[in-house]
């Protein structure tokens, strides 16, 4: 079977949703366990320091209890001590009395008879203490609280007999008549009556039945300071009971509760409280059908130690034919009153709490699995028709790209335009061909292929054109070829007539050089009239430079005429200036006269006088004045005619000297032509060799002319290959179709 | 009679020695805006603020040529009238050629015979050898509201005399 691509799509998306669902599935099963587990391990936690803490508080109950009952005692054993000194001295007296004995060892003896104990004037015999206890001392056991027992001793070993009681006669009290036997049951010393007999107050606690109770013996010393009794004080057990109570009382969860077991004499292994009081006294073992179980309990408490908790999880059965639970207990060993004391909870109570976590698990799980199958559901939907809309083009690629790769591009642009109108993401794809990145990429590589069989289609064009026009052109290359070849072969007339002429040059050349002969005689002629000239002209330079100081000497002496002429002047001025006031004075002169009538008339010939030598004064400067302006116009002229005949001089020299270095030049250029004449010849015979030389060359060029021939025609055969190729270009690209 | 010849322009003309006062050189007078062209301007004569009138200015329009004879004529306008005192009114009179004196009867002058309303200072002629020689009236050589301007302080004097 194909797998195609659509399918593809299809299973790559249902594996997508598929996949996590299945995992968190596993996820959420691997996890139910391991909560499970700790859920368990916590809850185990929780109730364990729940029921320490009540066995803690248990703990401490007892102890302040047990410190409260000794505290009492004691304080009631001071006062009933201070009550009997009270009463006086303590004696024996001769007379005897006889007391029944209620538990005489002897087998059949009921009766001992003593001597009376006394203390004070208060006697104790049978007779009048019988059923009526010495008032004083019940009046201290109602203040108090304690009983108190006087004993009276029988004998040298410390047997005690009971002479007086305030306690109510019960069973587990002493009574008139008991006897407090020195040695126990078991043939031990017991230690009560030792220490009293030594002289002192025994403390200790007795254990009729729960071993719990708290005693003090006081001794009584007689007149010779001989133990002859001792009185017995203890609490009555009221606190007890409460404790005891409140125990029973006492519930943990549901069906949980406080026991307490004794360790010590008769209550060893036995129940002082557990769930209901019918199990007091009863034996542990026999309550929970497993024998040796107590004793590992105790064991296990007295290991740990005073106060410290232990705790144990066992089964436990109510009843010899019970299944049996499982039982978490903490217990502790109170040692003053060799109790253990403990707290047990059963276990399966608090299996609910697991349950339910359980419960909301499974109900994950289910849910995981609806909600992957309503994903798995929408999944196929939209990758059915995401698959088509990736696939559908794909294929549509395919089909063109196949026709392109037949080669029909005519065909595959027919195809191109099908697909424009009949598919509507092509047709988007070619609306959207500016804005590429709205196109999703089918929609580009629809675009792409498109445009690359426009480009084909062109360049396939293209490449048959240009077959053509290189075929032309190879024609063209060929025709020119040809045509070089006749300019080659040109190229070698063409060489050999340039042969021929270099040979006339060189004939040339020859006779050129004896000419050149003729030339250098010539010029070794002409140097000779150029030093002649310069020796003349030498000569005439000196002349001249004479001539110029000369000139010189001239023009300052006429400078000194001009100065003279200029003093003059200044003269004649003065002299007008002189003759033109006398004319003044004398018309002014002559005007008074003329006033004065006449007595003036003399003084006007006078005027007159003056006036015509005044004129003949200025006509005299004037004259003066003309020569010499005229003098100095004449020296003015002689100095320009000096400085005119002094340049000319300089100017004379100058060219005599400029005349003298041309000739100079003449003569060195003269000098210099021997060498260069002598070179040309030189000159002449190398061209003469190298016309041979190019005559060789033309030669080798012609040879080279054939070399170039024969390359042409290999030229041309390759122009002929290169037609081929183009032909087999052209057969190859015609594979493709353009056009129908 | 004596009389002091000068040129204007070409011609000689003359004033009669009597009513001269001095002939002086030319010196350098300081001139007087908006005054009619022919008044020269003024000089110090002899520490009296002296008027110069050009006489070839006034008759003919061109101005003297500067030259050793061209000298100034003081005349004195208060000798002319007759009850005046003399050195009172100087009047300098700028003209070429101030070089000569001539004699001359007073029977050889005649009269113009003509009387130029611009030129009302001609007076008689006298014909000379080569030469004609035409006497100037030196107290009509200013008009009267020239000679006002010029000399405003005679003018009230007169007023009061």
């Amino acid at each position: 079977m194909r797998f195609s691509l659509r399918r593809k799509i299809i299973a790559i998306a249902c594996g997508a949703a598929i996949i996590p669902i299945l995992a968190m599935s596993i996820i959420t099963d691997l996890l139910e366990d391991r909560l499970q587990d700790c859920m368990k391990g916590e809850v185990r936690t929780l109730i364990e320091s729940h029921v320490s803490q009540l066995t803690g508080d248990l703990y401490e109950e007892c102890r302040t209890a047990d410190q409260l009952i000794s505290a009492e005692t004691e304080r009631a054993a001071m006062a009933l001590e201070t009550l009997m000194e009270g009463l006086g001295r303590v004696m024996i007296m001769k007379r005897v009395s006889d007391w029944p004995v209620n538990n005489h060892r002897a087998q059949g003896v009921d009766e001992v008879t003593v001597p009376v104990l006394a203390i004070g004037k208060k006697e104790f015999t049978y007779a009048k203490r019988k059923g009526k206890p010495l008032p004083i001392l019940v009046e201290a056991s109602r203040i108090s609280g304690a009983y108190c027992t006087m004993f009276q001793r029988l004998n040298p070993e410390g047997d005690m007999l009971v002479v007086d009681t305030t306690a109510p006669a019960e069973q587990l009290n002493w009574k008139l008549g008991d006897i407090f036997y020195s040695l126990g049951n078991d043939g031990k010393v017991v230690s009560a009556i030792d220490d009293v007999l030594s002289g002192r107050i025994s403390k200790r606690y007795e254990n009729p039945d729960y071993g719990t109770r708290y005693t003090i013996y006081i001794p009584l010393r007689d007149q010779d300071n001989f133990v002859t009794g001792m009185m017995a004080v203890y609490m009555d057990d009221e606190i007890l009971q409460v404790l005891r109570k409140s125990m029973l009382k006492t519930s943990i969860g549901k069906t949980g509760y406080i026991w307490v077991i004794g360790t010590k004499g008769e209550s060893k292994g036995h129940y002082i409280v557990s769930n209901s009081a019918k199990n007091d006294g009863l034996n542990v073992d026999s309550v929970g059908g497993r024998d040796g179980f107590v004793h590992e309990l105790i064991a296990q408490a007295k290991e740990a130690g005073e106060g410290k908790l232990s705790s144990k999880t066992y089964v436990w059965r109510t009843g010899m034919d019970d299944e049996g639970r499982d039982k978490l207990s903490v217990f502790t060993y109170f040692k003053p009153w060799g109790w253990v004391i403990g707290a047990g909870v059963y276990l399966d109570e608090y299996q609910g709490i697991t349950n339910r976590l359980t419960g909301v698990l499974d109900y994950l799980v289910e849910w995981l699995s609806i909600t992957g199958l309503v994903l798995l559901g929408i999944t196929l939907v939209v990758s059915f028709y995401a698959s088509g809309l990736i696939a559908t083009p794909v294929s549509h690629m395919v089909d063109l790209v196949k026709i392109i790769a037949s080669g029909d591009l005519h065909q595959a642009r027919e195809t191109i335009a099908a697909v424009d109108e009949s598919c509507p993401n092509a047709r988007k794809a070619v609306s959207n061909a500016d804005h590429p990145e709205m196109l999703d990429e089918t929609g580009q590589l629809y675009l792409a292929v498109k445009g690359m069989v426009d480009n084909l289609y062109s360049l396939i064009g293209q490449v048959q054109r240009s077959g053509i026009q290189v075929t032309t052109s190879s024609t063209e290359i060929a025709a020119s070829a040809r045509q070089l070849e006749v300019t080659v072969s040109q190229q070698a007339t063409a060489t050999t007539q340039i042969s021929a002429t270099s040979a006339e040059i060189s004939a040339n050349s020859g006779e050129l050089a004896g000419a050149m002969h003729h030339v250098n005689d010539a010029a070794s002629t002409m140097d000779n009239l150029a030093f002649e000239g310069q020796d003349g002209l030498k000569t005439m330079i000196r002349i001249m430079d004479d001539l110029r100081g000369a000139t010189l000497v001239i023009t300052s002496k006429l400078d000194e005429i001009n100065d003279r002429a200029n003093a003059i002047e200044g003269i004649v001025n003065t002299i007008t200036k002189v003759a033109d006031r006398t004319n003044l004075l004398s018309l002014n002169a002559a005007i008074e006269a003329e006033k004065a009538g006449k007595f003036g008339q003399g003084f006007s010939v006078v005027a007159a006088e003056i006036r015509r030598l005044a004129d003949q004064t200025s006509v005299a400067a004037l004259e003066i004045e003309d020569m010499i302006g005229n003098m100095r116009s004449s020296v003015d002229s002689g100095v320009d005619e000096m400085d005119k005949f002094a340049s000319d001089v300089r100017f004379g020299a100058e060219k005599a000297g400029k005349l003298g270095k041309k000739l100079e030049g003449i003569m060195t250029g003269v000098r210099e032509l021997n060498p260069r004449i002598e070179q040309v010849n030189d000159g002449m015979t190398a061209q003469a060799e190298g016309a041979g030389q190019i005559s060789e060359a033309m030669s080798q060029l012609s040879e080279t002319a054939s070399d170039t021939s024969d390359a042409l025609s290999e030229f041309n055969r390759a122009t002929s290959q290169l037609n081929e190729a183009v032909q087999g270009l052209r057969s190859e690209v015609s594979r493709f179709k353009v056009s129908e | 009679m004596l009389v002091l010849t000068f040129r204007i322009g070409e011609y000689v003309y003359g004033l009669e020695a009597g009513t001269v006062v001095e002939v002086v050189p030319p010196t350098v007078c300081k001139e007087l805006p908006r005054s009619p062209d022919y008044v020269k301007g003024l000089f110090n004569y002899r520490g009296k603020v002296t008027p110069v009138v050009d006489l070839s200015m006034l008759a003919t329009d061109v101005p003297c040529a500067s030259r050793m004879s061209t000298r100034i004529i003081l005349i004195d306008l208060a000798d002319l009238d007759s009850g005046e005192e003399r050195g009172e009114q100087f009047l300098g009179l700028l003209a070429e050629n101030i070089t000569e004196t001539l004699k001359v009867a007073d029977s050889d002058f005649e009269e113009s015979g003509l009387e130029i309303p611009d030129a009302p200072w001609l007076g008689r002629v006298v014909r000379g050898n080569d030469c004609m020689l035409q006497l100037l009236k030196p107290q009509r050589l200013l008009s009267d509201d020239l000679r006002k301007v010029l000399f405003p302080k005679d003018d009230s004097g007169q007023a009061q005399g």
